[in-house]
């Protein structure tokens, strides 16, 4: 049994809070029973216990419980209409695309490899022809993430020409049957990439065309506190909606627009970077560019749904590991001026084509004249 | 449903969870929303922040319902999450990194200057208190506050925020010797 060495005064609140069967509780009230004045420490700490626990908060607002409780029942049937959606599962050809990508950067670059290795073998200089005819689209694409790149060229003709390069030398060099079959993967490959690959085939949004008014709908801050997109209004305000924190042309577009943010702020125009992505990549972005650009999230692409610039199955096969869902965004922004009337609308239909700021910022220095 | 009134939180869940039954979200809502709003309004101090908060929890409760584990107990489930909320707005209050844990929230707190701002006098028994409780560091606050008002053990306390069952102890211990030296006149005026 646990013996107070001191009397317990300074310790009788803390002592009286504790499970009647609690052994230290036990051991002070045995203690009390020899001393007047822990008896009645202990009886001014239990009424000071009372106290505290009469202490209440006032009753939260009826009507913040109606809202909270409504949107939950809300999100209760999207859940239900997803698994409806789930059910009819789709094989589509743009599940096909998302597959491309991820498996031509790691089937080509397993090529590449069995190519450098031929070459180091000596069995000729068709095989360096063949690491860059295969080489080409894997290397282009990993190089996003290495340099920002915010917008390619819509031909790419250095792609394409060290495709056709490397091939042509399998050719001349009159290389084996296997260098001249993945030479010709490689250029078919750069090829899609470059010609269908990067195009969306997406049609244009009626309702973000220029001169109409945006409509009504919600978005979730980093932390999941939904809002209307009015409180943005009362100011110009530029809409980004990109991919997720994946797609590194996406990240390179909004470094660009981080570094125009004084500018912007001069302005008093609003930027929002709305992507259907889990909160936690919102949360990352706004701590790696630290300027006081809104990220905010689109829970299911429910906002790009209904503005009709979903991209079913737009992520790229393998990244649902990282959390993402299948669903995202066509790249798109739109400038709206203080009465959410929409200015300036870019839709782009090639996922490596995106609009400079300096685009942009035009019309809002326009708008601000 | 009639039963909901009589049900259990666990079995409401299960209800939730299995069938997306509707009445039993709104009757397990009923239950904890006030409990999670005053939880919040303890740690902050204020009716908007606890709102908003609030919102957020209820989503992340719902977005995070598959990690409910059939007979644990929703209330120190949900109270857990609300403490994850709770730490997230202090971890962007006082702008210290993603996913810091409990104790780094402690020693941000002890960074920061707390000013008592109060004027003692004239203050009825409930202010009083309220001022008291308000008065101790945000990480013992939130001890009591699930102690006294949720009537947790320490070892809930611990599930719920993270924490050894020791250490919510100790700032137990110390935020009710805090609040006696503060209170210690109430107590004595009362016992007479």
């Amino acid at each position: 049994m646990i013996q107070p060495t001191k009397h317990l005064d300074d310790r009788a609140l803390a002592l009286a809070s504790l499970d009647e069967a609690d052994p230290e509780l036990v051991a002070a009230r045995a203690h009390a029973a020899t001393c007047e004045a822990c008896a009645q420490a202990l009886v001014q700490s239990t009424r000071l216990l009372t106290m505290i626990d009469e202490t209440s908060e006032p009753p939260p607002d009826p009507n913040v419980l109606r809202q909270i409780s409504a949107k939950m029942l809300h999100e209760l049937s999207f859940d239900e209409q997803r698994r409806d959606q789930a059910l009819t599962a789709r094989f589509s050809l743009s599940r096909l695309k998302a597959l491309y990508l991820s498996a031509a950067v790691i089937v080509q670059l397993a090529l590449v490899l069995h190519a450098i290795v031929m070459l180091a073998l000596g069995h000729g200089l068709a095989w360096l022809g063949v690491a860059f005819a295969i080489g080409a689209v894997p290397v282009r694409v990993l190089s996003y993430f290495v340099i920002s790149t915010p917008r390619t060229s819509k031909w790419m003709p250095g792609l394409l020409a060290a495709a056709l390069g490397g091939a042509s030398v399998v050719v001349v060099t009159a290389g084996s049957h296997v260098a001249l079959a993945e030479s010709l993967v490689g250029v078919t490959s750069a090829f899609y990439y470059v010609v269908e690959y990067s195009r969306f085939r997406r049609r244009p949004s009626a309702q973000l065309a220029v001169g109409t008014t945006l409509p009504h709908f919600e978005l979730e801050d980093d932390r999941g506190l939904s809002f209307g997109i009015e409180r943005y209004l009362g100011a110009p305000m530029v809409l980004v909606f990109f991919r997720g924190n994946w797609c590194p042309l996406c990240t390179a577009q909004i470094q660009e627009i981080a570094a125009q943010y004084r500018w912007l702020q001069e302005l008093g125009v609003k930027v929002a970077l709305i992507s259907p992505q889990p909160h936690h990549n919102a949360r990352v972005l706004s701590q790696r560019f630290n300027v006081p650009l809104d990220f905010l999230v689109d829970p299911g692409a429910r906002v790009a749904r209904s503005l009709g610039i979903v991209h079913d199955g737009g992520v790229p096969v393998g990244l649902a590991l990282l959390g993402y869902e299948a669903d995202t965004v066509f790249p798109t922004v739109v400038v709206v001026d203080r009465d959410g009337k929409i200015l300036f609308s870019d839709q782009t239909d090639n996922y490596r084509l995106r609009p400079e700021p300096a685009t942009f910022m035009s019309v809002l220095a326009v708008a601000r004249s | 449903m009639g039963t909901d009134a009589q049900a259990s939180d666990e079995m409401l869940m299960e209800a939730y969870l299995g069938n997306s039954d509707r009445n039993a979200f709104e009757t397990l809502f009923s239950r904890l929303a006030p409990r999670l709003h005053a939880f919040f309004r303890r740690c902050f101090g204020d009716a908007s922040t606890a709102d908003e908060m609030l919102q957020i929890t209820f989503l992340n409760i719902h977005r995070g319902r598959h990690t409910y584990r059939t007979g644990a107990r929703v209330k120190t489930w949900a109270f857990a999450i609300a403490a994850n909320v709770r730490r997230d707005e202090w971890r962007r209050r006082y702008r210290i990194k993603e996913d810091c844990d409990e104790y780094a929230l402690e020693t941000a707190e002890q960074q920061q200057i707390v000013a008592p701002t109060a004027a003692r006098e004239q203050q009825d028994r409930i202010d009083r208190v309220r001022l008291a409780l308000e008065h101790l560091p945000e990480a013992q606050r939130v001890v009591v506050s699930l102690h006294r008002y949720e009537e947790m053990s320490f070892e809930e306390i611990a599930r719920v925020l993270g924490i050894t069952a020791v250490a919510a102890r100790v700032r137990a211990f110390r935020a009710y010797e805090r609040l006696r030296d503060e209170l210690r006149d109430l107590a004595e005026q009362d016992a007479t």
